[in-house]
């Protein structure tokens, strides 16, 4: 099973095949579920690892999430919620992750911090060394602005702009109103509107 | 929110911002005006295309996923297989017990047999230790004083060292002590 790359969610036809493979699913067709894991193993593993920033400790959750789906699918009622229904349990799993981490972190020595290093790659593994020195820099730039934000914002922030969501599968989501989730998005994007290196490397980037 | 004057008529910085997460929640006039006025419309499609942008990056700088994701397979149970269970349960119990009971009860006959022919060499040794002392109760010292450690006392000598009344009587009384006058 190829991971798969980031699905364009909208396609009016890609959406009714892969409600009735919910449903199929849902019905215990093991066949089903695992083309649903196909469609969405991608996305869910990139939403847990931009959390982690653990790439081995990101797949073991992308499983388990399957695995929760897999047992609990037959209880969806929804079948079209169910994009917005595998990033509630990843969220979850996400945050019982981070909490057993800095709990964790407290037995640890004090010189190591319980906070989210990037995972970092040896330069002799990654021969493009400035692809690898922006790629740090990019994700240090996310920490920064990470840590600016609350955590709703944050969350909806995430969600929003780097996993694709749309407002409603965000509330879905975080099982908030869609009102909630835009006064915090909105509040999360003045603040990034005020990072001016992220902004700043965004904009290289573009032109 | 506010659509400013024809000398300054453009969105505010929060419309901007509210345009980016969802343009209908501006009014229609600043709708109107965001489709109309080029200006405002690139601020917004620059924040657009940053965040776009924050979004492949994001994707691109994420490392590939290695693993292939594998659910266990949920096992179809059938409805005598509890039954089996706990019958093969019960079994394996049965088993344990009658061995270990037996093994238990071998201990502890094994135990008094061995028990009991301790206490009799024991018996056996402490009445060794009693006939040597009636055969002879003098300690070892006294018999290496003596010199022998043999002595053959039969029951004349012993007669002589402790006469009997018969014996007494046997014996002149002259030869009683205090008889002779002197």
């Amino acid at each position: 099973m190829t991971p798969s790359t980031h699905n364009a969610p909208g396609s009016q036809t890609s959406d009714i095949q892969l409600a009735q493979l919910v449903k199929q699913a849902s019905d215990g067709n093991r066949f089903a579920f695992e083309q649903l894991i196909d469609h969405h193993q991608g996305d869910i593993y990139r939403m847990i690892y931009y959390r982690i920033r653990a790439r081995m400790d990101a797949e073991d959750l992308t499983q388990d999430v399957f695995i929760r789906a897999f047992r609990s699918i037959s209880r969806l009622r929804e079948p079209d919620r169910f994009r917005s229904w595998l990033f509630r349990i990843a969220v979850n799993r996400v945050n019982d992750y981070l909490r057993k981490k800095r709990v964790r972190s407290i037995f640890k020595s004090s010189d190591e911090s319980p906070d989210i290093q990037p995972e970092t790659t040896h330069f002799q593994e990654q021969p493009e060394a400035l692809e690898q020195v922006l790629k740090e820099d990019f994700w240090r730039q996310i920490g920064r602005i990470a840590k600016k934000l609350s955590k709703m914002e944050r969350e909806v922030f995430m969600l929003r702009f780097l996993d694709h969501l749309n407002i409603n599968e965000t509330a879905q989501t975080l099982k908030k109103s869609e009102s909630t989730v835009k006064t915090h998005l909105y509040r999360a994007l003045a603040k990034f509107k005020k990072e001016k290196a992220l902004r700043q490397f965004l904009q290289e980037d573009i032109t | 929110m506010s659509i400013h004057n024809h000398s300054e008529p453009h969105l505010e910085e929060e419309d901007i911002l509210q345009a980016v997460i969802d343009n209908t929640d501006l009014s229609v006039l600043q709708q109107q005006h965001l489709v109309e006025c080029s200006q405002c419309r690139t601020r917004r499609e620059q924040l657009e295309q940053e965040l776009a942008r924050l979004g492949q990056l994001a994707e691109r700088y994420a490392p590939k996923p290695h693993k292939r994701i594998i659910v266990a397979e949920q096992k179809v149970r059938s409805p005598f297989l509890n039954w089996r269970i706990a019958f093969s349960a019960a079994a394996v119990a049965t088993v344990i017990l009658v061995v270990w009971g037996t093994s238990l009860i071998q201990n502890q006959q094994q135990g008094s047999i061995g028990n009991l022919a301790q206490d009799m060499v024991e018996a056996e040794r402490l009445m060794t230790q009693v006939n040597i002392l009636v055969e002879n109760a003098l300690p070892q010292v006294y018999l290496d004083i003596v010199g022998e450690t043999s002595l053959n006392l039969d029951e004349d000598f012993m007669d002589f060292l402790i006469p009997t009344n018969e014996s007494a009587a046997r014996i002149p009384a002259s030869a009683k002590k205090g008889s002779i006058l002197c």
